[in-house]
């Protein structure tokens, strides 16, 4: 046998050699996706290219967004600081894992709509979510890693993979303060409405009438075109590029992540557009029932439905 | 079937396309660190770096391509170049480091140096007393504020020194001096890397000697001829230090757009090489070295490899 195969030989009995936890093999196969977003959470996250782990810190406290963000540090496996850097991280073993690595460093707010999957829930991450905020609060203040650190191009790729996940877009939230309802939000009699959807719009009598019995909902260019008509400010009108938040947030919830995916694309179009037609689906919907609206009942028979 | 496919089929590392994609990758990855052997990889060098990258890193990159294969091909393969880099420059970096180390080992047996006991690995000036927990930060501006010549080297096979030895003590005191007390040499090495990583040259291949001082190259200069630079060549020793991108950022560091294009990377890591450049740039203004003349001939040198290709 040559040098060479034998060599081969050696090094493939050696990747033979490792075996995963039982556990991550159950927790990669079965993508759980649990009602509860909580601490100590370990995600899986993925926006276009990006990727990354992530643990769940807590909930982001005073945010300004009116759907629900998390507070996360970056997780990382066979990468961590190198021996000589002064980049502080955390590592352990965990339940599905022989080692992970949390950057204290790197953590963010991010929406709800950027998880993937569930990879992890544990005594060993709750933990470790308790001591990186710990380790976090006491790096506030202490400035930017010297560019010299020989990991610092580590972090500034996982800082960059990061600030994608957090900046990633989502569906936009109406102003909680406007008119939800189009014969509402319009001035003058319902034939003036009609009149002026039809003239304006370019629209047949019918498809005005099915905005105005909220079947259908304007779109965002619609919505702006109407505004200008009647000197209403921008967002006055509800268009179908905003939803109200509890819709949001009901979409932005990782158990529609894949079915999201899917129908982008079946589709040929992108999660914020797909997500936008259901929620406007699942909210006209909503118009001609009483009652407090189940979303997750509404999107799920939309979904079924579609397929 | 893809690796990813496999990593997802077989749930571990053991099948075909997976050591194909990492031998593959890892030939990639390992291009540019050439100086981890004497003349340069061959085969079997490879696949011996290969496997004690297996030996070091097996369970952890297991479990980090199982991950990743959940999100195709493009994912397991750019993780991994990723991982196997960092191990190179780890591994290359322990060279640079370990030879700081023994160069100040050598530098504290003077006798205005002591430890802080006996068996410590404390060493601070003559009478100075306990250890203390000084900064990173403030040992660097400490070491940083003394200017020093740099040293002109013409050997083609050994590491050109930190500089002088009159000027390593200075910088030495001056380190000492801001902490206030005895410091950890692994620190007070991390403090000279940086101090001196312009000069540091991990791409010259390394001297045959089988004695760690002569292959660390950094024993004392006292025999050998010190001469200033000269800009032109100080720029080419600068020049060799720099990937092809890094060289090419060179011409467009007030241009992070463009330099995120030429890195194939994102805005962070754009402003951390371009914080590296200028910091190598601004370490060379330093030194006794016409500045302009050097910034020149750097500038040239990178637009004629632009041009040569």
């Amino acid at each position: 046998m040559s040098n060479e195969s034998e060599r081969d030989d050696g090094m493939r009995a050696r990747l033979s050699s490792y075996a995963p936890s039982a556990q991550l093999l159950e927790a990669l196969d079965v993508a759980a996706t649990p009602e509860g977003l909580e601490r100590g959470q370990l995600w899986r996250a993925a926006w276009q290219d990006t990727r990354a782990l992530l643990l769940v810190l807590g909930d982001a406290e005073d945010s300004d967004v009116a759907t629900r963000q998390l507070l996360v540090a970056v997780v990382t496996l066979a990468e961590q600081p190198a021996k000589d850097s002064s980049i502080a991280f955390l590592a352990a073993s965990t339940t599905c894992f022989h080692e992970v690595t949390v950057w204290p460093s790197l953590t963010a707010r991010i929406g709800t709509h950027v998880l993937l999957t569930l990879v992890e829930d544990s005594e060993e991450t709750a933990n470790l979510a308790v001591k990186v905020t710990s380790v976090a609060d006491s790096l506030v203040g202490l400035g930017a890693v010297d560019a010299f650190d020989p990991s610092a191009r580590l972090v500034a790729e996982l800082a960059d993979d990061l600030s994608a996940l957090a900046e990633a877009p989502t569906v936009r939230v109406a102003d909680p303060g406007a008119r939800t309802r189009l014969w509402d939000a319009l001035p003058g009699t319902p034939g003036e409405q009609l009149k002026t959807l039809t003239v304006e719009l370019g629209l047949r009598q019918d498809q005005a009438m099915a905005l105005l019995r909220d079947q259908h909902t304007l779109t965002a260019e619609q919505a702006r075109h109407v505004e200008a008509v009647y000197e209403l400010p921008p967002g006055a009108l509800p268009d179908a590029a905003a939803l109200p938040a509890d819709v949001v947030r009901e979409l932005d919830h990782p158990r529609w992540r894949a079915a999201w995916q899917a129908a982008a694309s079946r589709m040929s179009s992108d999660e914020v557009s797909v997500k936008q037609i259901f929620g406007s689906r699942a909210y006209a919907l909503a118009a001609r029932e009483t009652g407090p609206p189940d979303w997750t009942q509404r999107l799920a028979l939309l979904l079924a439905a579609e397929q | 079937m893809s690796a990813a496919d496999e990593l997802v089929a077989l749930g571990n590392l053991g099948g075909v396309e997976t050591f194909a994609m990492l031998r593959r990758t890892f030939r990639s990855a390992s291009k540019p660190f050439g100086s981890l052997t004497l003349n340069g990889w061959d085969e079997d060098q490879r696949d011996e770096a290969l496997q004690a990258f297996l030996t070091d890193k097996l369970v952890s990159l297991g479990d980090a391509l199982l991950v990743a294969a959940r999100d195709g091909q493009d994912a397991v393969e750019k993780l991994t170049f990723r991982i196997m880099k960092a191990w190179l420059q780890d591994q290359a970096r322990r060279t640079d480091f370990g030879a700081v180390r023994l160069r100040l080992e050598e530098l504290l047996t003077d006798d205005r140096y002591e430890r802080s006991a006996p068996g410590t690995h404390h060493w601070g000036l003559a009478g100075a007393g306990e250890p203390v927990g000084p900064t990173d930060r403030q040992l660097l501006e400490a070491a940083q504020a003394v200017q020093v010549k740099a040293v002109r080297w013409s050997s083609e096979h050994r590491r050109a020194p930190m500089a002088a030895t009159p000027d390593l003590h200075r910088v030495m005191t001056a380190v000492l001096t801001s902490a206030g007390g005895a410091v950890d040499i692994t620190q007070l090495t991390h403090t000279f890397v940086r101090r001196f990583g312009v000069v540091l040259m991990s791409e010259v291949d390394l001297d045959d000697e089988d004695s760690y001082p002569g292959r660390a190259g950094y024993g004392p200069t006292a025999d050998r001829t010190v001469t200033l630079p000269d800009a032109h060549s100080r720029a080419r020793q600068i020049f060799v230090q720099l990937t092809d991108a890094e060289r090419r950022c060179l011409l467009v560091l007030n241009d992070i757009p463009r330099m995120c294009e030429i890195l194939n990377a994102k805005r962070s890591a754009a402003y951390n090489v371009r914080a590296r450049l200028e910091g190598t740039l601004r370490a060379l203004a330093a030194e006794d070295v016409d500045h302009e003349a050097l910034v020149s001939e750097l500038c040239r040198l990178v637009e004629a490899g632009i041009d040569a290709r």
